[in-house]
């Protein structure tokens, strides 16, 4: 049999989407870490709306002023973010250090209100079911926001070295998606444990 | 390793020695690894069956004493989560491992370091679960652990400790196993190989990788509230505070309905491979037995609640997962169907793999035949939690599973290792395991519809069922000198079994283009793809899988062949397959790292800290952090891949 | 009410050897001799059920066999035509299990809808309060002011409400000749309505995982007719009977004085302990232990000598008793129909 037929087997079929090896994999992480929220989210609203145990889930007065304002300083990271990705799609490196910049900053303030929140907080882990799935649920949410954190700055280091362009983006736009997500997240609790 | 065509000629990167203990505990090589997980899994396998025997032994007779009940919860608690956890989901891990790269024309998996973290944190995370033996305190409330019995009041010892932290390090090998399979199938095909012209047993292990992706973190989530009960004060499970023991239940079971599909829909893509190759047809079929898969994925998400019929659930909420889990009956039936479209007017060779595969089939439908039972709710409030239940679930996992891993085993052992298992240990080894198999769980049926509830560690002498027992005690024992026979099968056929070519079975798929075993980079080429039979096409160029449309077509109906009978084949077709070139040159090897083995050594510290001491937790912590920074500041290992795009 | 010891030791062994010994009146845990229309309706749906999944299986797997054989060719043999699909055939192959299956589900429903009455509750003539401990079943006659333990007796013919409680873990409620089970749910208000349509005694275990003596936790429900039901609930009620004898006597004095009096109940005694089963009328039950014994005075000595050889890792503690001491409590506890 002629091997003139055979195909190098470095050759690959076009993948989905035209995403490549990282960026599949990097999607699919961030699949698995939504799942895991969903699943923190659902065992909450099984708590508090579903299950008809006795007694049921009591939900303490909360207050809404540092919250709201929290969220509004992780959303606008999120734009931020967004805008400093543009930057980089446009041979824009000040854009892209400066959004850095500005989204760590907005990340830690955003921590910083988590942490007057908990210090603040008239309801402990221990003091209920909604105090139990308030700090998991926020608390792992921080945790994300952390790791968030360490991976801006580690790119930012890396764009201030010049280690992005518009063609070698990937890495900055994985950070940026990181950090979508966890805004995304936000909003989710920010509506399911402080609004409904 | 055998002497292969492709000749002997070292590949430039090969800077570290390629044998020995130091090359294995740094490989990155997708068969490598595989091997690693299917002898590492069999080993569990091992214990599982001891655990087994030790049962089986106590409940031979009524009133026994010997084993203490504390000690049977542990055993029977460490078989289920050895069996589940430790040995079928890995082997299924290990088995696509080894072959999903090949079957689709790759050189190794997309992410081989994370492979290899894979690896280690399953090794890690089994002798973690098992040194609690070492202390005598073993899990002892039930593979799924349910609270309030697993939570501090009434577990106040670390048993359930090292359970929960044995799932979550193994959650972790699952996940990541499960972006690599799922990134490696959509972007390392081979050029050609459109989703449609996948092998089976692909399509199975990327649908098993999407379950495992979005139902792992159900367990995940479960056990850390569970954790977060038994050591933070928390109430999640704890009725009293406000808790509910059902939420345990909930969370678990989305996990635990498609965990059960994730360890037989593997298996259906094994069976998928051997059935056709020993019939000398296609599979019959084939979109539907590929999209029956997606369809038995997807379901699998609706039927959760079945595993709860006795809680007192709304009567129109167990309705629904009836009907669901009715209907998830569907596709399954459809698959078994195919398998015999395909052996109908084929030519059946009856080697050990074709007759493990025909068991599975045989025994299988039992098992989805019970489960379709169980699935009227009327009839699982008398059966739910009692030997029904275990009869079935051993039908689909033992009679499932089990045997599509033998058959696999029988099939791919020449390809991983150049050498032909004996058949005739192999028939033998067949033999006892069919009649030990349906002797052990066939009464079980019986048992459950005479009152034995499940998890008992003895019986009363006046209930009818010591005769059962025994006789079903027997059958474990006979079951198990089937897998001695087997393991003197494989012990002897590595040093003396028939020496196998690329291709012994005269097989279609990619991972027989290549040598036996293949060359560290699997293939320097491989013959195009135009259809799901790549091989097929290279062997009958005359009647190729491509001209006659989808994957063999009979539009016109059994019996009325769209081509002329092919001539006479021999067997062995070794010859045809295509020489690699001598000198791959421009090739290189796998990369060989110990930042893997170092991660997966510092999570396992960090979670013993976890059990006990904070020290320690900070300590592994470290570890993982140095062996992480170490890993993604050297090079990637493989030519393949693409800059980021 | 028999007062000589003998007469009760009699009795419990007659009730034990009826239950144990005779061929066909064994309580044991069968669904497939139902007592109850509920459970004779679950087990006609089971032979339906088992009567398609038996011809679908020997349908297909002879299907199978008739392949292996029939198919089964050497190495020479010709490679057969290469058909790999049939519209026609893979679609009805689909319809026909869609078909049984549908069938299937709308027999789940009507026996869903025959065996769960909607109006149970407003039925049930008698209500008792059924408690899971870790590992027996305590008994609270709601109406009739009547605690026991593992064994329940109920009037022939009559809706019965348990309701089921634990204040500990998840156990279940099983007994096969009356009904399916239902789990007992710390914090969940989960009810069973069961009647038994003939006289008998049933037996039940429990069915759900619950610690080290999950295996010992059974329990038996007696169903007699309404006049010798009443008669059992009016015994019941009545204080502990009066002691007589020597033996008897010193078996009562060493109960109060020891810690069995704060584990154990005795109407009309000083002895008021809420953990352990309510002992007021042991004498009048078949089993003791949730059904690990039989009650037979050589069994209460054994399970008193040393219990936790008898249900290693149950609450009830080895009091390290001479045998003297065992005779006497024997002697006291015998007495109490």
């Amino acid at each position: 049999m002629s091997t003139s037929a055979a195909v190098p087997a470095t050759a690959h079929h076009p993948a989905p989407f035209g995403w490549s090896v990282d960026r599949w994999g990097f999607n699919l992480f961030i699949v698995s870490e939504a799942i895991i929220f969903v699943n923190l989210v659902a065992g909450y609203v099984y708590l508090r709306w579903i299950s008809p145990v006795t007694p049921a889930m009591v939900v303490p007065p909360r207050e809404l002023i540092v919250p709201s304002v929290n969220t509004v300083i992780l959303i606008g990271s999120g734009v931020v973010a967004h805008w400093a990705q543009g930057g980089l799609a446009r041979g824009r490196r000040g854009r892209l250090e400066g959004g850095l910049i500005a989204t760590i900053v907005l990340g830690v303030l955003f921590l910083l209100g988590q942490a007057y929140e908990y210090t603040h907080a008239p309801f402990t882990p221990q003091s209920g079911t909604y105090g139990a799935a308030f700090f998991t649920l926020t608390g792992l949410h921080g945790l994300h926001v952390v790791v968030g954190v360490c991976f801006l700055f580690v790119l930012l280091l890396r764009a201030r070295a010049g280690a992005f362009s518009a063609d070698h983006a990937f890495p900055v736009q994985a950070g940026t998606l990181y950090w979508h997500f966890v805004d995304a997240v936000w909003i989710v609790l920010f509506t399911t444990l402080y609004l409904l | 390793m055998a002497a292969t065509a492709v000749g002997t000629a070292r590949p430039h990167g090969a800077a570290l020695p390629h044998t020995g203990l130091l090359a294995w505990l740094g490989t990155t090589d997708h068969k490598r690894i595989g091997i690693l997980y299917i002898c590492t899994t069999f080993t569990f396998f091992l214990f599982g069956g001891v655990e087994a025997l030790l049962m089986r032994t106590q409940l031979a007779l009524p009133r026994s004493t010997l084993l203490a009940p504390d000690t049977y919860n542990q055993i029977f608690t460490m078989h289920g989560t050895t069996m589940i956890f430790l040995f079928m989901m890995p082997m299924l891990v290990g088995l696509g491992n080894y072959l999903v790269p090949l079957m689709i024309g790759a050189r190794d998996i997309a992410f081989p370091r994370l492979n290899a973290l894979g690896y280690w944190v399953l090794l890690f995370g089994g002798i973690f679960l098992y040194s609690s033996f070492l202390f005598g305190a073993a899990p002892d409330a039930g593979w799924f652990a349910y609270a309030p019995l697993t939570t501090a009041p009434f577990s106040p010892t670390p048993n359930l400790d090292f359970w929960i932290l044995g799932i979550e390090l193994l959650g972790i090998s699952s996940i990541a196993g499960s972006i690599n399979f799922l990134t490696t199938i959509f972007c390392l095909r081979a050029p050609g190989m459109t989703i449609g012209r996948m092998p089976l047993f692909v399509w199975m292990t990327m649908v098993t990788a999407v379950l495992t992706l979005v139902a792992m973190p159900s367990l995940a989530v479960a056990a850390a509230l569970l954790f977060l009960d038994r050591h933070l004060g928390t109430g999640f499970y704890l009725a009293p505070v406000g808790g509910d023991p059902l939420l345990w239940q909930h969370l678990f079971w989305s996990f635990g309905h498609p965990e059960v599909y994730i360890l037989i829909l593997p298996a259906f893509g094994i069976i998928s491979e051997v059935v056709p190759v020993f019939s000398r047809k296609p599979l019959f079929g084939y979109y539907m037995v590929a999209f029956s898969g997606v369809a038995i994925g997807f379901l699998s998400f609706l039927v959760w609640a079945h595993h709860m019929f006795a809680v007192g659930l709304p009567v129109t909420a167990q309705a629904f997962f009836a009907a669901s889990s009715m209907t998830i009956a569907v596709p399954t039936a459809i698959k078994i169907f195919n398998w015999i479209g395909t052996m109908w007017h084929g030519t059946i060779r009856l080697t050990a793999a074709m007759h493990f595969a025909i068991g599975f089939i045989g025994n299988f439908i039992i098992g989805g035949l019970s489960g379709v039972m169980v699935a009227v709710v009327p009839f699982d409030w008398q059966v739910t939690d009692s030997y029904f239940i275990v009869a079935h679930m051993h039908y689909v996992l033992f009679g499932g599973s089990m045997l599509a891993v033998f058959a696999g085993l029988y099939y791919w052992f020449p390809k991983m290792t150049g050498r032909r298992l004996s058949e005739r240990l192999g028939i033998w080894h067949v033999v006892l395991t069919f009649f030990g198999f349906n002797l052990t769980f066939f009464p079980m049926h019986f048992l459950g519809l005479l009152g034995m509830p499940r998890r008992v560690y003895t019986y009363a002498p006046d209930q009818g069922w010591e005769y059962i027992n025994f006789a079903e005690t027997v059958g474990a024992f006979i079951l198990g000198i089937g897998v001695l026979v087997f393991i003197v099968n494989v012990l002897r056929s590595l040093r003396h079994g028939e020496v196998a070519g690329p291709d012994p079975w005269d097989a279609w798929t990619l991972e027989w283009a290549t040598t036996s075993p293949p060359p560290p980079w699997n293939f320097v080429t491989h013959p195009p793809v135009r259809s799901a039979r790549p091989l097929w096409d290279l062997k009958h160029p005359e009647d190729p899988d491509w001209r006659r449309g989808r994957s063999g077509g009979g539009a016109a109906g059994l019996g009325q062949p769209a081509a002329a009978p092919q001539p006479a084949r021999d067997t062995h077709r070794d010859e045809s397959v295509p020489a690699q070139p001598a000198h791959p040159a421009d090739v290189e090897l796998p990369e060989q790292t110990y930042w893997p083995l170092l991660l997966a050594a510092g999570l396992a510290v960090a979670f013993v800290g976890a059990l006990v001491h904070i020290v320690l937790l900070v300590l592994g912590l470290g570890l993982v952090v140095y062996a992480l920074l170490g890993w993604l500041l050297s090079e990637r290992p493989s030519p393949d891949a693409e800059p980021a795009r | 009410m028999p007062r000589h010891p003998w007469a009760s030791y009699a009795r419990a062994l007659t009730l034990s050897a009826a239950l144990l010994l005779a061929p066909g009146c064994a309580a044991t845990p069968t669904v497939l001799v139902p007592a109850s229309s509920e459970a004779d309706e679950i087990l006609h749906l089971t032979w339906i059920i088992t009567g398609i999944a038996a011809a679908v299986f020997f349908l297909v797997t002879g299907l199978l066999l008739y392949c292996a054989v029939r198919f089964r060719a050497g190495p020479d043999a010709p490679t057969p035509p290469q058909i790999a699909s049939n519209h026609v055939l893979e679609f009805t192959w689909t319809i026909i299990p869609i078909v049984i299956l549908a069938g299937v589900v709308v027999a789940t429903i009507r026996v869903i809808r025959d065996v769960v009455q909607p109006n149970a509750a407003a039925a049930s003539t008698l209500h008792v309060r059924v408690v899971g401990h870790q590992w027996w079943w305590e008994f609270q006659y709601l109406d009739q002011q009547v605690t026991t333990a593992n064994e329940a007796h109920v009037p022939v013919g009559e809706m019965v409400e348990f309701q089921l409680d634990s204040d500990n873990v998840i156990h279940s409620f099983w007994v096969p000749q009356l009904f399916g089970k239902t789990d007992v749910i710390p914090g969940h208000d989960n009810r069973i309505y069961l009647h038994a349509d003939t006289a008998g005694v049933y037996r039940g275990e429990c069915a759900e995982f619950c610690g080290l003596q999950h295996a010992n936790m059974r329990l038996l429900i007696v169903a007699e007719p309404p006049d010798q039901f009443a008669a059992w609930v009016r015994s019941q009620q009545g204080p502990a009977a009066t002691v007589i004898g020597q033996d008897a006597q010193q078996g009562r004095d060493l109960f109060m004085a020891s810690t069995c009096a704060g584990c154990h109940t005795i109407q009309g005694s000083p002895a008021q302990g809420q953990v352990g089963p309510d002992l007021t009328h042991l004498a009048s039950r078949a089993e003791i232990a949730a059904g690990t014994l039989p009650n037979t005075s050589s069994d209460l000595a054994d399970w008193l000598s040393n219990p936790q050889a008898v249900k290693p890792g149950s609450d009830m503690p080895n009091l390290n008793l001479d045998d003297a001491s065992v005779a006497k409590l024997v002697a006291f506890l015998s007495q109490l129909e």
